[in-house]
């Protein structure tokens, strides 16, 4: 019996002394992509959804927008828009592997056969391997993706990403 | 964030856009289709750049109305055909129309070079733009068939490194102009063009500087990847 309150014990303390040496991983992250599924870059928030901090483990969300062109062909405000959405989990305490899943929604502007403007909106999906350096307490956060896009749910393209954000 | 991406050449979205910027003209690669009807493309083959496979040449429009081209990535800007655009285009009497007419049938004879002659003219008579539309093509035989067709029509010979040879077969089969790398021609060679009569289009220029030493040589017609810029250099001259 003492042996179990031992082994109870130990287990408590360490929960304990884990809690007290690691911070609660911060939540939100604002970032910039550059290339990725947002196209040729994007603005992105991703939120941690869930967390094991003693298997380092984490799951998130992310939501982003991103554009190749404010002006559409006839010279008129009418930007390309694209939503990039994905969930990723990630393991490591700093540096970390990650892997995802993106679905991205295209809004982009074309022309008719009568050669009038119309938007095409489309979804796409991706998935993404990567690298990212994210430490539990607020700053820097940067990382790599591969993140081949299948377009239309029909061509495999070859893509990848680089980002820079901060969390908070 | 906020980078431009190419639209694809010959797309309507890029005709449109080069018009819109204040370019007094495009130019357009056109092939014809297995049931006559000209496309707007410039590749051998379909493959590489739409979701396509095959030639132009080969495949009728009921399946090449299905094409888009691949780039940029997200969109799926489409193919097209001459009709819609010229049935479209506002103001086309306006704007210097620029064909240039691939042929890239494997099996094109003399029998196909007549129907593209034909094809070619019955088009522009059809939208009435004589005037403001000129042709550009590699094949001699197919100009001068054109030429027996209708003899109004501006032609321009494609010329490559030799500009004497082809300013030569320019003037003697009644041509009205040169189609040529702006990397082979200088200002005395359109001078020397411009002295009998024969005008002078350049292409291959993908630079501002390309676009002033195009301007400084006194062509009629630059066919020029800078639009923006050279709009704006003309415009400041």
């Amino acid at each position: 019996m003492s042996k179990y309150i031992f082994r109870l014990s130990l287990f408590f303390l360490s929960f304990g002394i884990h809690a007290q040496k690691d911070l609660p991983i911060s939540k939100n992250i604002l970032y910039v992509e550059g290339l990725g599924i947002g196209g040729f870059g994007s603005i992105n928030y991703e939120r941690i959804l869930f967390d094991i901090p003693q298997h380092k483990i984490s799951l998130s969300g992310r939501l982003g927008v991103g554009t190749y062109n404010f002006l559409d062909y006839n010279h008129h405000f009418n930007p390309d828009l694209i939503f990039p959405i994905g969930i990723y989990a990630f393991y490591g305490k700093t540096h970390h592997a990650e892997l995802g899943i993106g679905y991205i929604l295209s809004t982009i502007v074309q022309a008719s056969r009568s050669l009038q403007p119309i938007r095409k909106a489309n979804t796409h999906l991706s998935f993404s391997i990567g690298y990212r350096y994210q430490k539990n307490s607020k700053g820097l956060f940067i990382g790599l993706r591969y993140s081949p896009i299948i377009e239309f749910y029909k061509h495999f393209k070859h893509w990848g990403a680089a980002y820079v954000g901060y969390c908070f | 964030m906020g980078f431009s991406h190419a639209l694809p050449i010959n797309c309507s979205e890029a005709i449109s856009k080069c018009l819109s910027i204040g370019a007094d003209g495009v130019e357009i690669d056109i092939q014809l289709s297995k049931d006559s009807t000209w496309v707007a493309f410039h590749d051998i083959d379909l493959e590489h750049s739409t979701n396509l496979n095959g030639l132009v040449s080969k495949e009728n429009w009921s399946y090449i109305q299905n094409g888009y081209y691949h780039n940029p990535i997200y969109a799926s800007y489409s193919l097209i055909k001459i009709d819609d655009l010229l049935k479209n285009l506002e103001n086309k009497r306006e704007h210097i129309l620029a064909f240039d007419l691939k042929n890239f049938n494997p099996d094109s004879d003399n029998t196909y070079l007549q129907l593209l002659a034909r094809k070619y003219v019955e088009l522009i008579h059809e939208y009435q733009i004589e005037d403001n539309s000129y042709l550009v093509a590699s094949t001699i035989e197919l100009l001068e068939l054109i030429h027996s067709i209708d003899s109004n029509l501006n032609l321009f010979i494609y010329s490559g490194e030799n500009f004497d040879q082809s300013l030569q077969q320019a003037i003697d089969k009644e041509f009205d102009g040169i189609a040529i790398n702006l990397k082979y021609l200088s200002k005395d060679l359109v001078t020397k063009a411009h002295s009998v009569g024969i005008k002078v289009a350049t292409f291959g220029i993908t630079t501002p500087k390309q676009n002033k030493v195009a301007v400084d040589y006194n062509v009629d017609y630059i066919e020029t990847d800078q639009v923006s810029h050279l709009v704006n250099l003309l415009d400041t001259q």
